[in-house]
């Protein structure tokens, strides 16, 4: 009699565990195989960071469908975009920039399910100070469902590494009072100075009728500076500015007054003489690092620290260098990208 | 009136034999050294020569990417700060000058000055060409000197090694070709004076006195003859009587092969165990010094029934058997759990080897003067064999490898059994009581285990103690000098500052001789002392603070070791005279083992927080703490337990 | 005779393994040297070279696709006569893909004994993303060692000579009243004429010395027992 059960019952339990197995496993297996869908909005199109973003999936045999929501600049887009990601539920938004970030994300203290994006994990990049603009309530610990990267280098990183360029003891500031990351900055300059034995010289852009900065008047801003002898600019990573960059950097190159910049583009297609940044490419792959760590790793944002690229990048603008005959020392030839 | 007794011609002969040879021996010593530093420095200079010329070739290729930027020469700009980095990193390179075609130059000296000692520099030089900017590089002719002047360092250890090695071969000798035929000479000769003569010589004599052995050997054939009648077909007595030196050598030998692994075991299950890790490779590191310690307690505490069960030469045959499957066999081990198995095997054959000879030792002494000295031997074979065993073991894992080295032990220790075996093993003490049974030992245990300070002395003094060598010595520091860059054969040498200074230190203990209550003050300093030297590594992660650490702990063992154990002994003897003194020695290497076993334990758990710099201090702490614990000591002990 | 020989030989050989055991110690020191200038010859040039590529991975470019970087390990290894190829392979494996090499082939076989050297290449976010792999000629290294084996070797045999030279009639010497001692000692047992005081601070004399006076004392009973 037992005999005669036991055949049955190895047959049951075997079709019992095969069911059990597959359906466990199948969806894995199916989850494996289907790509990431990631949404990414963008403030001036697919530039630098977003191709260095795209690159690490290609790079890394990460199979992923990426949509692009450009703003052009206009930032009455992105509300439309929010209705879109809510929507469309992709894995993971990713948004440029603190204008953008704001917009879809909202701050720790104002957030509507109605006018931002809560539901889907979120990565920000190339926003200057998350915290000071309160995407997130630290560095450490995000607080909410969104993580992202630091783009510029620590203040005392640029600062020491000026010092290898060039001695100063004055360095000029100019504040944009609309714009809290200017702010910040200032402040962190300010901290700064006993520690590296100088004087933070600032000069605050005026505001037109409508209450916006004064583009017109940053030229005389810089005579003030060159006046109060300062020995070099510091170029904030502030989007007036950066909007402004090509009259600030060519008005002050006129001037023979040297511009660190924090952000590539000033050195790149400016005359700022020297930035120690982040590239933008290595800013876009390491977000997409931590995208990985959320889609893949399944590790949620909240517990994702903010952090900045291990390294940085030190450019030196030679037509400029040349033309203020300031050359880099051979030290910085050695470690420095030098263009133009 | 100089009442000095002459010494003996013999005396004069044996000493002036020694001097010459250390003299000659280590004058050639060092005329090797001196020379072969010479021609050395002779054969490198050119190389860094060469080194140079690529650090040149370096320095040029920067400047003339500079100049191709647009930058002109004269307007470089921290050449100085350049040069000085160049220099930084080029520790040979005693100054540097880059120029142009017009004479423009940069130089940069290393000590800052402007003008070139040119006696004793090497030049390289790139000369300017075209755009390219010419480089001259003066390397200091003395740096290759400087870097084999460690080869002095090396002349005297090894010198000190190949002495020691040297005088256990030539104790072996002496032994056979002098001290064995005098003593069967003096043997036969109070056999003559007192008429006992009923008694053979089994072996053949060697050596210069076998002549005088052979003459009165002669004597006894011709009185032996008159008594053969009645002594027909009686079993005689060997005039050659087993001694304590007997077993000399072949303890040495047995040692040696085992101390031979001490400079690089830990690194070879380190590199076994991060390619197949069990837990964590710190961990992994541990538990073989961890099985061995264990299974040489549970062996040394069996040992004696086994011994007493196979006889002396059996039991060391077996020890010898089962420490070269040991040994060798770990040349073979693949994984954690082999090398496991295979170091408790070794510490099986370890233990009753040892034991076996201790035994053989007793034996043969018949009082306790007899005693003192062949103990004294059985110590200083051991001293000997630690001595020479690691930096030799390192020489031979450089030339073979390390699984070669592990074999090379394996064969050491298969000599060491050709030795003893051709041995006159001595008899037993028939009434003696056997105190090793375990039963009795057992309950001696934990009488003795009851009295607060028999615990403080063990614990404080003995366990600490092996606890910092465990894991200071045998499982630290091979790691950290390699984290270091020590070659293998300097991490042998390492292994010196320990086993020399210990061994100096109980020579001038034991002369010294000293009272027990001074003893008692001796083992509390020696105890923090051992832990003090490692509180080196929390200012300096250095070698010389390493070598710092393991000097103090040798002197502090060294004041720890015996007068420990004599103040044990008066402690048991006074609180429990009833305990046997055997088991209280018994008692005192098994928290020797458990220290041992505590101190690779803790650098495994310590590896979870700390760096080995930390690890090393942490157990300076612990037993500075542990030996605080002797202040238990003022307070009254137990009264005698009255025996009922 | 013969035991006077064994001595000598034995007193010989304890000091000709201390100046062999001292003679391969120096060898060892000399050969780490040696390597530690011939590697760091290579380090010069590879730091530089690694250095380069990190900046080129700083600025976007990817090691698959950067063709430059072939005429930079082109450049190394023209300037650079004593490598023998650089490779960088992909990913912190050494066994990965090699996405770009150069090498030179080696004078003779293709078995040239050769240095390996291995540097990670880190991207800017800190993550290693290939390996650069030199491959350098140990042939020079090897015969300067075989000459510094050479000089060794000679210095070792010709200091043996010499202490052979210096030890033999020494210890000769020395061993000479040791002839003595047991010739008289012979002598005092077999009952002739020895001059006592020359011989009077022997132990090993005076010992012979006793039981012959000793001797007529002495008488053996049946039992094989003194009297």
């Amino acid at each position: 009699m037992k005999r005669d059960l036991f055949k049955p019952i190895f047959l049951a339990l075997l079709v019992s565990a095969s069911w059990v197995l597959s359906s466990v496993f199948a969806p894995l297996m199916a989850a494996e195989t289907k790509p990431f869908r990631i949404t990414m909005v963008v403030f001036r199109g697919c530039e630098d960071a977003c191709l260095g973003f795209k690159n690490y999936w290609v790079d890394n045999k990460i199979p992923v469908e990426i949509e692009v929501l450009d703003a052009k600049t206009n930032a009455q887009l992105l509300p439309g975009f929010v209705k879109h990601v809510n929507a469309t539920k992709p894995d993971l938004l990713v948004t440029w920039g603190t204008t953008v970030s704001l917009a879809m994300l909202g701050t720790t203290d104002h957030v509507d399910p109605a006018k931002h994006v809560t539901e889907v994990p979120a990565l920000f990049m190339i926003a200057s100070t998350p915290v000071g603009s309160k995407l997130v309530s630290s560095l450490n610990a995000p607080g909410r469902n969104v993580s992202g990267t630091l783009y510029i280098v620590p203040v005392e990183t640029q600062l020491n590494v000026a010092r290898l360029y060039m001695p100063y003891k004055r360095i000029g500031f100019i504040l944009n009072p609309t714009e809290d990351n200017s702010k910040v900055i200032q402040a962190e300059l300010e901290a700064a100075q006993s520690k590296f034995n100088y004087e933070l010289v600032s000069r605050s852009v005026p505001l037109n009728a409508s209450g916006k900065p004064d583009a017109a008047s940053l030229p005389r801003l810089i005579d003030e500076l060159v006046k109060d002898k300062v020995d070099l600019l510091y170029f904030a990573p502030d989007t007036f500015l950066l909007l402004n960059r090509n009259v600030i950097t060519k008005h002050a190159l006129q001037q023979k007054l040297p511009v660190l910049a924090v952000s590539e583009l000033v050195v790149l297609e400016s005359d700022a003489l020297f930035g120690v940044v982040n590239r933008y490419t290595t800013v876009g792959q390491l977000t997409a690092a931590k995208a990985e760590m959320i889609l893949v790793k399944k590790i949620e944002p909240k517990n994702i620290p903010i952090v900045a690229p291990p390294g940085f990048s030190l450019i030196v603008n030679m037509r400029v260098a040349k033309e203020l005959q300031r050359y880099p020392p051979i030290r910085v030839v050695k470690i420095a990208e030098i263009v133009n | 009136m100089n009442n000095r007794p002459t010494p003996s011609i013999e005396r004069t002969l044996a000493r002036r034999t020694c001097a010459a040879l250390i003299i000659v021996g280590l004058g050639a010593a060092l005329a090797l050294t001196v020379m072969t530093l010479k021609s050395f420095e002779r054969i490198l200079l050119p190389q860094v020569a060469l080194k140079s010329s690529v650090v040149a070739s370096s320095v040029r290729a920067t400047v003339q990417s500079a100049i191709e930027l647009g930058i002109p020469f004269k307007s470089l700009v921290g050449m100085e700060d350049f040069l000085a980095d160049t220099l930084l990193d080029n520790e040979e390179i005693e100054f540097i000058q880059v120029k142009d075609l017009n004479g423009n130059a940069y130089t940069r000296h290393r000590d800052g000055s402007n003008q070139r000692r040119a006696n004793n520099q090497i030049l390289e030089e790139i000369p300017p060409d075209g755009t390219k900017p010419g480089v001259t590089i003066g390397v200091r002719a003395s740096y290759v000197e400087e870097k084999l002047q460690i080869m002095f360092g090396d002349a005297a250890v090894v010198s000190l090694v190949a002495i020691t090695a040297g005088i256990e071969i030539a104790l072996f000798f002496a032994l056979l070709w002098v001290f064995r035929p005098m003593n069967i000479w003096v043997a036969m000769l109070d056999g003559l004076k007192s008429g006992h003569t009923e008694r053979s010589l089994a072996q053949k004599v060697a050596g210069p006195f076998s002549v005088l052995v052979n003459l009165t050997q002669q004597r006894f054939v011709a009185l032996s003859a008159k008594v053969s009648q009645s002594k027909a077909g009686a079993a005689l007595k060997d005039w050659n009587e087993p001694q304590a030196r007997d077993v000399r050598l072949a303890l040495f030998l047995f040692v040696f092969a085992e101390e031979l692994l001490r400079s690089f075991l830990p690194i070879y299950v380190k590199e076994i165990a991060t390619a197949h890790k069990v837990l964590t490779v710190d961990i992994d590191i541990a538990l073989p010094i961890m099985a061995y310690m264990l299974f040489a307690g549970v062996a040394s505490f069996f040992g004696g029934g086994i011994i007493q069960r196979l006889g002396l030469r059996n039991a060391f045959k077996w020890s010898v058997v089962i420490s070269t499957i040991g040994l060798g066999g770990l040349a073979f081990a693949t994984t954690v759990f082999e090398v496991v198995g295979l170091r408790s095997l070794c510490a099986v054959g370890y233990a009753v080897a040892t034991a076996t000879c201790q035994i053989y030792i007793t034996r043969t002494s018949q009082s306790d003067t007899g005693s003192t000295r062949g103990l004294t031997s059985f110590v200083a074979a051991i001293t000997a064999a630690s001595i020479c065993g690691a930096p030799i073991g390192a020489v031979i894992a450089e030339l073979v490898g390390i699984p070669g080295a592990m074999m090379a032990g394996g064969a050491t220790a298969l000599c060491s059994w050709l030795l003893f075996r051709g041995l006159t093993m001595p008899e037993a003490q028939q009434h003696a009581p056997n105190p090793s049974g375990a039963k009795a030992t057992t309950r001696s245990f934990s009488e003795l285990l009851k009295s607060r300070r028999i615990w403080i002395i063990l614990l404080c003094n003995i366990a600490s103690g092996k606890l910092m060598l465990s894991g200071l010595l045998f499982f630290v520091t091979p790691i950290l000098l390699l984290q270091y860059r020590f070659t293998q054969t300097s991490i042998g040498q390492f292994f010196m500052f320990y086993y020399v200074t210990v061994a100096v230190g109980n020579v001038l203990i034991s002369r010294a001789n000293p009272s027990p209550k001074n003893k008692q003050t001796l083992m509390i300093i020696g105890a923090l002392l051992t832990g003090t030297g490692s509180l080196l590594m929390a200012w300096f992660d250095t070698p010389l603070a390493l070598a710092g650490a393991i000097t103090l702990m040798g002197i502090g063992q060294s004041l720890v070791l015996a007068p420990a154990v004599s103040v044990l002994l008066v402690t048991a003897q006074t609180e429990l005279p009833h305990i046997e003194p055997a088991h209280t020695l018994a008692l005192a290497r098994t928290f020797d083992r458990i220290g041992g076993i505590i101190g690779a334990a803790l650098v495994a758990v310590l590896s979870f927080r700390f760096d080995y710099q930390g690890i090393v201090v942490w157990l300076g702490i612990i037993v500075i703490l542990l030996a605080l614990g002797n202040l238990g000591l003022a307070l009254p002990g137990r009264r005698p337990k009255a025996n009922v | 005779m013969s035991y006077k020989i064994k001595i000598i030989s034995l007193a010989v050989a304890v000091v000709f393994f201390l100046l062999g055991l001292l003679s391969v110690l120096q060898f060892f020191r000399f050969q780490h040297l040696l390597f530690e200038v011939t590697r760091s010859r290579v380090e010069v040039p590879a730091e530089a070279l690694k250095r380069d590529v990190e900046r080129t991975l700083a600025t976007g470019l990817s090691l698959q696709t950067n063709a430059q970087l072939q005429t930079m390990l082109n450049q190394v290894l023209e300037t650079n006569p004593i490598l023998f190829s650089i490779q960088l392979t992909e990913g912190s494996s050494v066994k990965g893909k090699v996405v770009w090499s150069s090498a030179r082939q080696p004078d003779g076989s293709m078995n040239a004994p050769v240095f390996v050297q291995r540097w990670p290449i880190v991207d800017p976010i800190g993550a290693t993303v290939a390996q650069l792999t030199v491959v350098s000629d140990k042939s020079g290294a090897l015969g300067i060692m075989a000459k510094a084996r050479h000089e060794v070797l000679t210095l070792w045999a010709g200091l043996c000579v010499i202490v052979l030279v210096l030890l033999l009639p020494i210890l000769f010497w020395l061993l000479k009243s040791l002839d003595i001692i047991i010739a008289s000692a012979r002598a005092r047992l077999l009952g002739q004429p020895v001059d006592d005081k020359a011989m009077q601070h022997s132990d090993v004399y005076q010992l012979a010395k006793r039981i012959q006076e000793d001797k007529a004392s002495v008488q053996v009973s049946p039992s094989g027992t003194s009297a």
